[in-house]
């Protein structure tokens, strides 16, 4: 993506003269292209922030259509949340060679909040301050009317609390037979473990993010001003989003925590369904980067991080996942939550 | 004497680590790239060495536990993948020791015959956990005998 020919691209989309005066691509981008857009646009050239988000070369790692993240742009777009205001959606454009993208604006802040980690008193304060508006604002997107905004038109929804775990372990094991690059039957058998582990229900059915915390939101003055990356978005049990949150749980006194989202959601959290979800996210994680080695080992993306994470770092999590088979919950979340690092990134997130 | 393909491959990788990634410091991209080659050439170091005695002992264990499960569990087992395990401990085609390629494709029919015997409903319920627990003691087996290509080569930085 070069800026002459994005200027013109959105020049022709937005129906006005636009000058991209600053192109930058997000690293390291392993599930799709961001590029952070700094333009001019119209005649009285006022400046404007935007975010393209595309496809790579070979498709994403991440096995949902770049199309459903952007519905669900869409449907946040209708409500109060803090999200990004998202413009539109392009299936085929030139621009990117025919693969697909989405341009939303851009949120001024960070991914992460610079200082959070320090060990002084003040920081540990500002860990306490950060999580609590985590929780807070996690809880907004828990407490939403999915079905009066839309969601439900086109994500899988299970009724009950009690089936949709089950429906979402089933969903995403038929994912994982279509994209897998070898048969893994130890992965078949930890899919059987998951079954035969599955909490006996969720805390509610409801809109959940998918990935959450320090490095998935947009960060100001220590608040979220936007909830960004979707793509894994799905209506489902709320507590994967607190256990799949990057260690925020770990920056402050856990069960204050917990208590201060079940006050915030207003309903009360199975503690239980925590630690599957900590065992859960390696198998999602690993299902991932898997999927992402698919176009490297067609040649349609050559970058070497497609094989070092989805060959390499697969077959770490195939030997992490294989040895929890004779463990219980409990046990087997201690595991991988002591030898799992973040798959994304190696930062240590302070307090835990 | 010449240096052997392992030196080579390590002296490689310690000159892209040492000497190439300092310098590309302000280049995040290409630091990255240059991670992701040095962790690769670690893992061929230790891959030319391991993978053929690896999938040797592999193919061996793994031909021997399907065998002993076709005897032992036959009428409880969906009679088609019977037939395919069969088919493959049947093939007996000798394999050289050093054809790589050759025996990883047997490798992964074994493990794809193994991945559908756990499918849902392959095997009738009440005699499954048994198979289940053949099954997972040969993963025990597997996994400690490959572990030393993959650790800890790709236990580093992912990036």
């Amino acid at each position: 993506m070069d800026s002459e020919n994005l200027s013109a691209y959105l020049g022709t989309r937005f129906g006005e003269p636009v000058s991209v005066t600053s192109l930058k691509q997000t690293f390291p981008g392993m599930s799709r292209e961001t590029w952070l857009v700094e333009i001019e646009r119209g005649a009285s050239r006022r400046k404007e922030g935007l975010v393209v988000r595309a496809d790579p070369p070979g498709g994403s790692i991440v096995p949902i259509p770049l199309k459903f993240e952007w519905q669900v742009y869409e449907c946040l777009n209708r409500t109060s949340l803090p999200v990004a205001q998202a413009y539109w959606y392009d299936a085929a454009p030139e621009i990117t060679e025919g693969r697909p993208l989405f341009v939303r604006s851009m949120v001024d802040g960070v991914t992460y909040p610079p200082g959070l980690q320090a060990d002084t008193d003040e920081a540990a304060e500002r860990r306490k301050r950060v999580v609590l508006e985590y929780v807070e604002k996690i809880a907004l997107i828990h407490r939403l009317d999915w079905k009066a905004y839309g969601f439900g038109t086109f994500m899988e929804a299970a009724a009950a609390p009690e089936d949709v775990i089950e429906a979402e372990l089933m969903r995403w094991w038929r994912i994982w037979e279509e994209v897998r690059t070898e048969p893994f039957p130890i992965i078949t058998e930890v899919l059987h473990w998951f079954r035969e582990h599955l909490p006996k229900r969720a805390a509610a059915v409801t809109l959940c993010k998918g990935q959450t915390g320090i490095g998935e939101e947009i960060w100001k003055d220590d608040k979220i001003v936007a909830f960004s990356d979707w793509e894994l978005a799905h209506i489902g049990d709320p507590i994967q989003d607190l256990a799949l949150s990057q260690g925020m749980l770990n920056m402050w006194d856990r069960s204050k925590i917990l208590a201060h989202y079940e006050a915030c959601a207003g309903f009360s959290l199975p503690l239980e369904n925590i630690a599957y979800y900590s065992v859960w996210e390696v198998f999602n994680a690993m299902l991932t980067l898997n999927a992402g080695l698919r176009a490297f080992l067609s040649g349609k993306n050559r970058r070497l991080a497609r094989a070092t994470l989805g060959y390499g770092k697969v077959k770490v999590y195939e030997h992490l996942l294989g040895s929890i088979l004779d463990m219980d919950i409990e046990e087997a979340a201690a595991f991988c939550v002591k030898r799992r690092p973040n798959p994304y990134h190696d930062k240590k997130v302070s307090g835990g | 004497m010449k240096p052997g393909s392992v030196e080579l491959l390590e002296r490689i990788a310690e000159t892209l680590d040492q000497t190439v990634l300092p310098a590309l410091a302000d280049d995040k991209w290409a630091a990255s790239a240059v991670r992701s080659a040095t962790t690769l050439l670690h893992h061929l170091a230790k891959r030319i060495e391991l993978e053929a005695p690896i999938l040797l002992a592999d193919n061996s264990d793994a031909k021997n536990v399907l065998a002993g499960i076709v005897i032992h569990f036959r009428a409880d087992m969906d009679a088609e993948i019977a037939g395919e395990i069969d088919g493959l401990i049947g093939d007996a085609a000798p394999i050289a020791d050093y054809d790589v390629t050759a025996l990883d494709a047997r490798n992964r029919r074994y493990q794809a015959a193994m991945a559908r015997l756990l499918d849902r409903g392959a095997v009738s319920s009440d005699r499954g956990s048994e198979i289940r627990g053949e099954l997972r003691a040969y993963f025990k087996r597997r996994s400690e005998r490959e572990r030393d290509m993959y650790f800890p080569s790709f236990t580093g930085p992912p990036f």
